[in-house]
């Protein structure tokens, strides 16, 4: 099977022309390539980490030299990790916040936002506004009484969370069962139904 | 402002490129890395960006870690039982860590100096055993020998299994890319050149800069922000900042 980043790296050098250093927008990439934007947005991000592109600003990325060189000896570019990985282990948003939460312990929202998004993400806030509920209700985060003061005049401050020392049951994120309304922990293999509908 | 982190500076390039030149030494060789900077310019930030796209174990050394603590911590960051018979509890360890290849991150490494660096040896002894990548992060004091000196000498390392990167102030092209990635304004160039300036390329001085210039510009309705608009603003904290 064709490794599709490899077809967005070529995308890339070709876009470019003859001036490889010029940056190329990620649309640009996905309509070249014959590919979804979002298959798009996380072949770059593999080839970000492989040090292949440079991500010049969100959307827009650039072949470095270790690409062309890459590319020049039709190297068999493999994707995946560079040893053994367990089983489930995501790049997902919310398998990044879960992992955040448990190296932050106490934390508002905008500042894990800091910390694990890069800029590509579509509604990454509402998304971890959404993840978030979901853990209180389940039992996971602790909401604490003062809030953290808003970035805007008008802001009515962030939540401050507290991750349930008791709750944190392993690196894997608890996930949020719409069809059954449970709980599911893939840490302790456990399920439960939660009371009210989420909005997860 | 917009919230995301801003890859693509020069020290958390110089990072990675230390990590994948780390991770593609030869088979069957564990990677130290030694991080320091001066407080402020980003170093843990950018670490942590790192170690969660990897799915790191990420501990904070505290003053009263023992050996036997610290491989507690470990244990519970891994999801590991902590109760019951300790030479299961290692082999756990040492085989999560394998499996996953999961990288470990040793924030505030200092306090590990004492009981002459026992807690380093286990992490050692966990690392060679499962071939993974250790980042330990320091905090670089002028007046003290230099931690990555310290570690080098003291765990018997040679260069093919340490690699040293130091985070330095932010340049002022990182500030020109910062800005042009967070803030929901431009900045003219004046006015960046002074926060830089006034900064030292502190991060933590720069961004609370950004965001007064942010706030002025959004107040007022300006696209661009420059250095005349914020006459007689305080855009840094006036301290002594540290040359270079």
């Amino acid at each position: 099977m064709a490794w599709i980043a490899g077809d967005i790296l070529r995308a890339a050098a070709e876009l470019a022309g003859t001036s490889p250093a010029v940056g190329v927008e990620l649309a640009s990439l996905a309509e070249h390539a014959g590919l979804e934007r979002k298959q798009a947005s996380e072949s770059c991000a593999v080839l970000v980490d492989l040090g292949f592109l440079d991500r010049l600003q969100p959307g827009r990325f650039q072949v470095t030299p270790a690409g062309l060189v890459a590319l020049a000896e039709g190297s068999p570019m493999k994707s995946g990790p560079k040893g053994p990985v367990p089983k489930g282990r995501s790049r997902g948003l919310r398998q990044l916040a879960w992992r955040a939460m448990r190296m932050e312990k106490k934390f508002t929202l905008p500042e894990l936002q800091g910390l694990i998004c890069d800029g590509d993400e579509k509604d990454a806030y509402s998304n971890l506004q959404q993840y978030a509920s979901f853990l209180v209700r389940a039992g996971y985060l602790i909401v604490l009484p003062k809030k953290a003061q808003g970035g805007a005049p008008t802001s009515n401050g962030h939540n401050r969370y507290l991750l349930d020392a008791a709750m944190d049951t392993g690196p894997l994120a608890p996930v949020y069962r719409k069809k059954s309304g449970e709980a599911y922990d893939p840490n302790t293999q456990k399920a439960w139904k939660l009371e009210q509908e989420a909005r997860a | 402002m917009k919230l995301h982190f801003v890859k693509n500076t020069s020290n958390n390039k110089r990072f990675r490129a230390g990590v994948i030149e780390v991770q593609s030494r030869g088979a069957g060789e564990a990677g130290w890395i030694v991080e320091t900077g001066i407080p402020g310019v980003g170093k843990t930030a950018l670490t942590k960006n790192w170690a969660l796209e990897q799915g790191a174990v990420w501990l904070t050394a505290k003053e009263n870690w023992t050996v036997n603590y610290f491989i507690q911590d470990l244990a519970e960051a891994l999801g590991v039982p902590t109760k019951g018979d300790v030479k299961k509890r290692d082999a756990l360890i040492v085989g999560q860590l394998a499996r996953g290849q999961i990288p470990i991150v040793i924030d505030e490494v200092e306090r590990c100096f004492k009981r002459d660096f026992a807690i380093l040896r286990q992490l050692r002894t966990f690392s060679d055993a499962a071939e993974i990548i250790v980042v330990l992060c320091g905090m670089e004091d002028e007046r003290k020998q230099h931690i990555q000196t310290q570690i080098a000498n003291a765990m018997e390392f040679g260069s093919r299994v340490f690699k040293a990167i130091t985070i330095n102030p932010a340049t002022l092209e990182d500030l020109r890319i910062i800005a042009g990635e967070i803030l929901e304004v431009k900045l003219a160039d004046d006015l960046t050149e002074e926060i830089y300036r006034q900064s030292g390329g502190i991060l933590r001085q720069a961004k609370n800069a950004f965001s007064i210039a942010e706030r002025f510009g959004l107040r007022h309705q300006r696209d661009t922000v420059a250095l005349a608009d914020m006459e007689n603003v305080q855009l840094c904290q006036s301290f002594k900042v540290k040359g270079r």
